[in-house]
C-alpha cells in the first residue's frame, strides 16, 4: 500500500451531528415546517397532481408533482436541476437503483450525462415507494420522486 | 455572507439548507442521507464556498435513532481540487456550524520482525 493510501486508511474522519445538534436538528425541522406553511399560503392558486409518470427497470410507475417539484427547483434548493426535466424521466427510466440502507422503502436512482452544468456527471433521482389511502378509503402503493440533484462521481 | 434559510418538505422528508446561492453549484454526496452544494470558485476566482446543505430523511431517521455520521473516505474518488475545496468548506462556517468533524487515528499496524535465521 502508498504511503498515501495508508495515510488515508489510518486517518478517518467523522464528521457527525453534534450531541446537543439533535435539538437544535428538531428546531430545524420545526421552522422548516412554519416555512412549509407560509409557502403553501404562497402556492395557492398553483397546479396540484401529477406533472408526469414514468415506469422504471422494474416495472415501477413512478410520478413526479408539482410540489415536490417546487420544491426541487426552489431558487434555495436544487434549482439547478430545473433545466434537466427530461433528464430527470430519463433517469427514472433507464437509471441503476440503489435502495436506502437504513429507510428500506426509498431508492436513489443514478444516471450518467455528459451535459450537465458545471461537469457533474449523475443525476440522483431520490423515490419513495409508500401506502397511502385514497378518499374512498382503498390503499395503494404510491411511488413518487423527492428531490434530485446532481452529483459527481 | 448570506443568511442561513431551511426549508424542510414535509411530504418528501427532506431538509434544504441554504448558505445562499450562486450559478456554480457543484454536488457531492458526503453520505446516504447528506448532500454539500458547493461553488468551488474556479470560475470567479474566488475561495471555495457552502451553497447549501440537503439532508434526506431527517425525521425518519431520528424516529429511527439514526444520527448521520459517516466517514469522509469516499472523497477519495473526488478529483484533487475539489475534494480539497470540499475539506476547505466542511472546515469553516457556516457548515461546521451545523455538522462536528473530529479526526480518529487508528493504531499503527504491527510490524512483524523478520525471521532470520539462528
Amino acid at each position: 500500500m502508498s504511503i498515501r493510501g495508508r495515510l488515508l486508511a489510518t486517518i478517518g474522519a467523522w464528521i457527525a451531528f453534534p450531541s446537543k445538534g439533535v435539538y437544535n436538528y428538531d428546531a430545524l425541522l420545526a421552522e422548516g415546517e412554519s416555512r412549509i406553511v407560509n409557502r403553501s399560503t404562497r402556492m395557492r392558486g398553483r397546479p396540484r397532481g401529477k406533472i408526469w409518470t414514468q415506469r422504471d427497470r422494474f416495472g415501477n410507475d413512478i410520478y413526479l408533482t408539482y410540489e415536490r417539484w417546487d420544491h426541487i427547483i426552489n431558487p434555495d434548493n436544487h434549482p439547478e436541476v430545473e433545466p434537466y426535466g427530461d433528464h430527470l424521466r430519463e433517469t427514472i427510466r433507464l437509471g441503476r437503483r440503489k435502495q436506502d440502507p437504513i429507510i428500506p422503502n426509498a431508492y436513489k436512482y443514478y444516471r450518467k450525462f455528459d451535459d450537465l452544468s458545471e461537469g457533474m456527471n449523475h443525476l440522483v433521482v431520490v423515490v419513495v415507494f409508500r401506502w397511502v389511502t385514497d378518499p374512498n378509503g382503498v390503499m395503494h402503493e404510491a411511488k413518487f420522486i423527492v428531490t434530485a440533484y446532481f452529483q459527481f462521481f | 455572507m448570506s443568511e442561513m434559510k431551511y426549508n424542510y418538505d414535509r411530504e418528501g422528508d427532506v431538509l434544504y439548507i441554504s448558505f445562499g446561492r450562486s450559478e456554480h453549484v457543484v454536488g457531492v454526496e458526503l453520505g446516504d442521507h447528506l448532500l454539500l452544494r458547493l461553488d468551488t470558485g474556479q470560475g470567479t476566482a474566488r475561495s471555495p464556498r457552502a451553497v447549501g446543505l440537503t439532508i434526506l430523511f431527517p425525521a425518519q431517521l431520528l424516529a429511527l435513532g439514526h444520527t448521520p455520521t459517516f466517514t469522509l473516505e469516499r472523497l477519495e474518488r473526488l478529483p484533487a481540487d475539489l475534494r480539497t475545496a470540499v475539506l476547505e468548506v466542511l472546515s469553516k462556517s457556516p457548515v461546521s456550524e451545523l455538522l462536528s468533524m473530529r479526526l480518529t487515528l487508528a493504531p499503527e499496524e504491527l510490524r512483524i520482525p523478520e525471521l532470520v535465521a539462528a
